[in-house]
């Protein structure tokens, strides 16, 4: 029998790939997909915050009127409380998104809690707009809960702040995005092994100190991106501030109002670059405090 | 379409057409660009046709029509096809989305739009995109039969002093009023729609404001009227230096003190909720969340439709009276006539939406028609559209006649409750019943008389948006 060298059994090199031209032919297409889908709207969007707003049209005259609106102070406020909305969402859904994750990986069977996780999914098979409006008949001054509140007698008028309040506002964001918390913590947590908290435990330490200094560490990259999914859907949610907060606008909703009443590309455009900009900053500090790379690394 | 043939005898032509295609067994093959029909005579069955999808001209089938849902119903088009066999595909989007994708391209693909007075200045006036309608096209429209809220704004509002001046420029191409820029098919005269289980009567858009109704007000967030109804209510109470005439274009410092009084209602909890979409309005009060709002009189009948009874309120004359606004049908430029339809759109504008049938279609929805002082046609007479509206539904809608059957006869608990598309309205000749309904807002010249605000885009609108965005963000 013929003994095979080394050279025969190794995969070929990161520069042999390349001399073959297979990463190219990898990449191109995400290359290409990303020009034409993400990186030429861009370019567009970016293009048209520089131009001229007359009635209802777009002229091809640099401007930055579009920009000089960006620091008006209705917009800088409506930007801060975008960002406190971002954070209390993330905040709520990592208070509500941990346990469930918590309870699938550790008190469940390994296909119970894959299988409950996927319950937690089912409430996307309807529309968001959908989910959202189901609140109404919920919260509302006739919903269910005003409706057995009265018939138990504990309010003797239906409350009105659950409905079209800051109240209702968390409730539809946490019950849309919860799933996006728990679901990569449940992955975290999945990738812990076992051994390390059957170590922790023989060197005493306690469910909470294991908890403290061995689960949750090794947990946070699902923490962090979970956070990254919550925050940026939530600062990027239309629907919630439109249906549940009776009129609060957020940034979303001003851009919206700028295309919706007039036609105003040019605002819109600017005010979508910045809410970019500040997503790119909030994740990209979020991703120096936590390695989220670890999490595919099990 | 051959010069022989022009708007005056589309309809019998097409008609004919329909039916000579028929007779040979050669129904066209549907789709396509409905080739080049050749047409000799018309009415008879000497007429050939070689269109496709039935159509009687060269022009590209099927029409193309883009405007909101409350102006272009699929009912409307179904009558025309059903008219002159030529199909028409409608495209039913919000004002700003109808905007958009005219002044995007559409305008040149499409063959005509709809739009309300608000929407439809940036597309008839401030960017050229439509073709003026001459009334020679439209047989229907006889100035003496035709309300003169349209044939002469300046004396029939002249309590409205300037903005009689935003009616004709809208409406008219010319002073002569020989061309006009957006024919008007449907307007109505906006008020508050209110629970009355909840709510006594109310006749000012000082009631938006009132604070007994403090957190459960239903109120409109679309800034061209939102401002307006603020001022009407400001003016009224002596809040703002301004007159009457200046309510459909006020000025900025006007604009100013309308957004800063509704941002300091909005903080003060006056309001349950702001709408912009006509299904939020609908919701807010059949459920109840709110007992009174600035209401479209469709969303009146429709939070009545789920079973929640709603007034459309009669306003008071003067400075708080209704707002009015009316939707038209205007020819895209150059979509119309490059696609060789102008004379189609001519027809839809003018045997549909002018003839018999159209006025009893859309006062189901609650509007009205510019053409109902033509009693013969609309309240008693027919045409090829159709049967016009009969005395009953006519004498209600436009006399302030009560019903002839009483309410007690009627399957209706209340007025409130009331649903014209569901009453069986008598063709015959017949007298009211005392205890009869009546229509909400009262006999239309009734209405005409209290107009307080004739809705439009105003110019300063840019400043207006920028303060916008302090009432939504407050």
């Amino acid at each position: 029998m013929a003994l095979e060298t080394p050279e025969d059994t190794t995969a070929p090199s990161l520069g042999e790939r390349l001399r073959f031209g297979e990463v190219q032919a990898l990449v191109t297409p995400t290359v290409l997909w990303f020009t034409a889908f993400l990186l030429a709207p861009l370019a567009i969007i970016a293009v048209y915050s520089f131009l001229t707003y007359e009635s209802f049209s777009v002229v091809w005259e640099f401007s930055l009127t579009a920009w000089e609106s960006v620091f008006d102070q209705t917009v800088y406020s409506t930007f801060v409380r975008t960002l406190v909305i971002g954070v209390g969402v993330t905040a709520l859904c990592l208070l509500f998104g941990y346990p469930i994750a918590y309870y699938l990986r550790f008190c469940t069977s390994e296909s119970g809690g894959t299988l409950l996780l996927l319950f937690l999914v089912i409430p996307f098979w309807t529309s968001a707009l959908i989910r959202t409006i189901g609140w109404n008949p919920i919260l509302g001054r006739t919903g269910v809960i005003n409706r057995l509140l009265l018939w138990v007698g504990v309010v003797e008028e239906p409350l009105s702040w659950l409905l079209f309040s800051p109240f209702s506002q968390m409730v539809g964001y946490v019950a849309a995005y919860v799933v996006f918390m728990a679901a990569p913590i449940f992955v975290s947590l999945s990738q812990i092994d076992e051994d390390l908290l059957d170590a922790s435990e023989t060197l005493r330490g306690g469910p909470v100190a294991t908890f403290r200094h061995v689960t949750l560490p090794l947990s946070m990259p699902g923490v962090t991106i979970g956070a990254i999914f919550v925050f940026v859907l939530s600062i990027g949610d239309f629907m919630v501030p439109q249906f549940l907060s009776g009129g609060e606008s957020t940034i979303t909703t001003l851009i919206y109002l700028a295309v919706n009443n007039g036609l105003n590309y040019p605002n819109a455009a600017a005010l979508s670059i910045v809410l970019l900009l500040v997503i790119f900053v909030v994740v990209y500090a979020m991703t120096r405090v936590v390695d989220i790379s670890e999490i595919t690394q099990g | 379409m051959p010069d022989s043939m022009n708007r005056r005898n589309f309809v019998k032509f097409a008609s004919g057409a329909a039916a000579g295609t028929a007779l040979a067994g050669c129904a066209g093959n549907g789709g396509g660009d409905g080739g080049s029909g050749t047409t000799s005579g018309s009415g008879g069955g000497d007429t050939t046709s070689s269109s496709s999808g039935g159509g009687t001209s060269d022009g590209s089938r099927p029409l193309e029509w883009i405007g909101p849902a409350w102006a272009v119903r699929d009912g409307q088009a179904d009558k025309f096809t059903e008219m002159t066999d030529i199909s028409v595909n409608v495209t039913t989007a919000d004002i700003p989305t109808t905007q958009q994708q005219v002044l995007s391209g559409g305008q040149a693909n499409m063959d005509m739009v709809s739009s309300d007075s608000p929407g439809a200045g940036a597309i008839v006036q401030d960017n050229d995109a439509s073709i003026p309608v001459p009334v020679d096209e439209l047989d229907n429209w006889n100035p003496d039969l035709v309300s003169d809220l349209f044939t002469n704004p300046t004396e029939r509002l002249s309590h409205l002093g300037e903005q009689t001046e935003t009616v004709l420029d809208l409406l008219w191409a010319d002073d002569e009023q020989t061309e006009m820029l957006l024919p008007p098919h449907v307007y109505n005269f906006d008020a508050i729609g209110y629970n009355p289980t909840q709510v006594d009567d109310v006749s000012t858009w000082s009631a938006l404001f009132d604070d007994q109704y403090s957190g459960q007000v239903a109120m409109g967030a679309v800034s061209s009227i939102a401002i307006p109804e603020t001022l009407m209510h400001l003016l009224d109470n002596d809040m703002i230096d301004a007159d009457i005439g200046q309510l459909n274009n006020p000025t900025e410092e006007q604009m100013d003190q309308a957004v800063d009084f509704l941002v300091s209602e909005k903080q003060a909890g006056q309001f349950r909720s702001t709408w912009t979409a006509y299904g939020t309005s609908v919701n807010l009060m059949a459920s109840e969340e709110a007992i009174l709002g600035d209401l479209w009189q469709p969303a009146a009948m429709d939070v009545r439709r789920s079973g929640t009874p709603c007034t459309y309120a009669t306003m008071s004359e003067g400075v708080q009276g209704y707002r009015y606004w009316y939707g038209g049908i205007a020819p895209l430029r150059p979509g119309a006539r490059d696609r060789n339809n102008l004379d189609e759109v001519y027809s839809l504008i003018n045997d549909v939406h002018y003839g018999a049938w159209f006025p009893g279609y859309i006062q189901n929805w609650g509007y009205s028609v510019p053409h109902y002082p033509n009693q013969e046609l609309v309240r008693t007479g027919s045409d090829e559209s159709g049967e016009g509206m009969g005395p009953e539904y006519y004498d209600w809608a436009y006399e302030g006649a009560t019903t002839y059957t009483s309410i007690s006869e009627t399957q209706f608990e209340s007025e409130a409750l009331f649903d014209p598309m569901e009453y069986e309205w008598s063709m015959e000749e017949g007298d009211s019943a005392s205890d009869g309904i009546a229509r909400d807002s009262g006999p239309i010249e009734e209405r005409i008389d209290r107009i307080g605000f004739f809705q439009i885009w105003p110019d300063n609108s840019e400043y207006m948006l920028s303060r916008w965005s302090d009432f939504t963000s407050a």
